[in-house]
């Protein structure tokens, strides 16, 4: 064996050892999935910082004024940041008509979500925070079934949802449904072990004390909502997940912004470890898993493009030396001759990964949705597992390369 | 709620059983090839004895010479194409050795019929019928040798295709510290792979066109 078997050896053990870890995990809790702690209804503040949001802005607040959550018990505070179309003029409208709206206008632009979500937490009148984006509606049920995880347990600092995507209609929107579901399922089971790391900008619930406790949401933090929760268990406390409710979010509908989007996760993410990386082996599930996990995903998102440019390029060279010396003898490129299957123990390895992997996927998609396994889903299902998820390798390695140069913005 | 940790051992424990069962059937699969494989070094081993039977008839009983040709062009394609195949599962990634000492085994018989051959032009003096032995870097990891290997055995490939009755070709692996290969390769000055070493005469290093190999061949 060379030394690329090794690496791939090593690759499949780690994607092995993941996918078999969430179905330990998932295996003795199914019956748990979906349920959540009853809990009772008490006052709450929802949050929603907006920057240029006016086409979705007015919908975003008409979702939470309909949740199905005593009207004297919320509060919502929209907090804009400076927006330069007519997003404070729709939320002014709103002010007017219900007197549990309120306006608040950052003095400048920030730039990013968390600046504008402290102006919210710090002006809010309760001691639940719900923060909310502006381009996202919860279901009507998401407040009620997860403010119980809150009360059950003084540890459990904020709670999430699962995240979907909003009217996915283009390719790549389904691409990212697909994804949602996905993420939002791994959550859940990460929740069995005490290690949810994010808790979703889409739609979250904080508690106010855990929240000034440890110093609200880091402004220079690219995924604010990721380093909040990390910062949570340096102080002891921990994320749920709440799969029984979920809020739609809009997604990117061009490459180009959903690149950007993920170019911008992946510098936060990338920030967390950094951040915390005195946390290694320390403070809980957060030194035991969650950055050991960012930390090898990262590593290995790296070295897999290092090494698939190595194979690039060695075949490309071959190819053109093949070519150059075919030329040359006046003989054949290629020969049928040349063709052979002969699988070798890595080849069955990767690819029952790959079938496992796939496998899991549709399993999920079946289990937290009415997902249909038709033609054109089989396609999207299929694309995701081998275009999708290879593009996050260039992606981390530029967003790694912009965190570097210090060339980053919201 | 219930704590799943137990769950990071029970995968590792999983993960690592999944591992040992795919490397002993990875092996157990390598182990059967290799079977095959040694079967057919068996049978041609026996060919090989038949063949130097045969060779012995002709200079002991003077049977003709024609006799044993066709026999001995059939075997050494018969080898050739064995060691064809070998060579596609030698180019995967293997858990063992077993195949590559094969290979060996194998280069030893072409070495034995070569030498058979031979001895069997001195005896027969065939006219029209040329030995060409290929020697090249088993698995070679450098890209340009590998490059032109492939572009060698498409020449050769072509040139048996065009010439199947006169040509007997005898691929050798250089760099599997085979002693009588060793020797070989130094008492006919061949430091690099691939060559073509052409009716024991001529060797021939840069790779040449179709139609200059033909020419070699057919005017050695």
């Amino acid at each position: 064996m060379n030394w690329v078997d090794i690496v791939f050896f090593i690759y499949s053990f780690i994607g092995l050892y993941f996918i078999s870890l969430f179905l330990f995990i998932y295996y003795p809790n199914r019956d748990k999935l979906f349920s959540y702690p009853k809990g009772k209804p008490e006052p709450v503040s929802i949050v929603m910082p907006c920057y240029n949001e006016s086409a979705t802005i007015g919908h975003s607040i008409e979702a939470l004024l309909n949740l199905d959550y005593p009207k004297d018990m919320l509060e919502i505070i929209v907090v804009d940041d400076m927006s330069k179309d007519d997003s404070a003029k729709i939320v002014r409208e709103y002010t007017k008509k219900y007197n549990n709206v309120r306006l608040i206008v950052n003095s400048r632009n920030s730039g990013g979500a968390a600046e504008p979500t402290n102006l919210g937490i710090r002006a809010a009148k309760y001691d639940y925070i719900a923060v909310a984006d502006s381009d996202s509606s919860p279901d009507k049920d998401a407040l009620i079934k997860m403010i119980g995880f809150l009360q059950e347990d003084k540890l459990v600092g904020g709670v999430t949802c699962s995240v979907v995507a909003k009217h996915p209609v283009n390719f790549i929107q389904k691409l990212q449904q697909i994804e949602y579901f996905v993420i939002g399922f791994q959550r859940k089971l990460l929740d069995f072990i005490d290690s949810v790391y994010v808790t979703p900008g889409p739609f979250a619930l904080y508690k106010k004390k855990v929240l000034l406790e440890i110093g609200l949401f880091d402004t220079k933090n690219m995924t604010q909502d990721i380093e909040i929760v990390w910062r949570m268990h340096t102080h002891g406390y921990k994320a749920r997940m709440c799969l029984a409710t979920k809020v739609h979010t809009s997604t990117p509908s061009k490459f180009s912004r959903w690149w950007k989007q993920r170019v911008r996760w992946n510098i936060g993410g990338t920030q967390c470890i950094i951040r915390h990386k005195k946390s290694l082996f320390k403070d809980g599930m957060l030194g035991i898993f969650i950055i050991p996990f960012f930390t090898i995903t990262t590593f290995l998102g790296l070295f897999g493009l290092v090494l698939f440019a190595y194979l690039f390029f060695t075949r490309l060279i071959s190819t053109y030396l093949s070519t150059y010396y075919a030329y040359h003898a006046n003989t054949v490129i290629f020969s049928f001759s040349d063709l052979s299957f002969a699988p070798s123990v890595l080849n069955f390895f990767g690819f029952t990964l790959f079938i496992i992997g796939l496998l899991f996927t549709i399993f999920v998609l079946k289990l937290v949705s009415d997902y249909s396994l038709k033609n054109k889903n089989v396609f999207n299902i299929l694309f995701y597992h081998i275009i999708y998820l290879s593009i996050y390798s260039v992606l981390l390695s530029y967003a790694l390369y912009k965190l570097i140069r210090g060339n980053y913005t919201w | 709620m219930v704590n799943s940790k137990h769950a990071f051992w029970q995968a590792l424990v999983f993960t690592i059983i999944i591992f040992v069962i795919g490397l002993m059937l990875g092996l157990f699969i390598e182990n059967t090839r290799a079977s095959s494989f040694e079967n057919y070094v068996s049978i041609s081993e026996t060919s090989l004895l038949d063949e130097q039977i045969m060779n012995k008839l002709v200079s002991d009983s003077n049977v003709s010479c024609n006799l044993t040709l066709n026999n001995t062009f059939s075997f050494a394609d018969r080898i050739y194409t064995q060691a064809q195949s070998l060579e596609k599962y030698d180019s995967v990634s293997q858990l063992s050795d077993s195949l590559r000492e094969i290979h060996k085994r194998y280069d030893l018989l072409r070495i034995l019929l070569w030498n058979e051959m031979q001895v069997s032009q001195k005896r027969c003096n065939y006219q029209n019928v040329h030995t060409i032995v290929y020697f090249f870097d088993y698995n070679s990891n450098d890209l340009n040798i590998e490059s032109e290997q492939t572009a060698f055995s498409h020449l050769l490939t072509d040139l048996k295709n065009k010439y199947p009755n006169n040509i007997i070709l005898i691929p050798i692996a250089s760099n599997l510290n085979i002693g009588s290969v060793n020797i070989i390769l130094n008492s006919y000055n061949i430091s690099s792979s691939p060559s073509l070493l052409i009716d024991d005469k001529l060797v021939v290093s840069n790779l040449p066109s179709f139609d200059e190999l033909e020419k070699l061949v057919l005017q050695s």
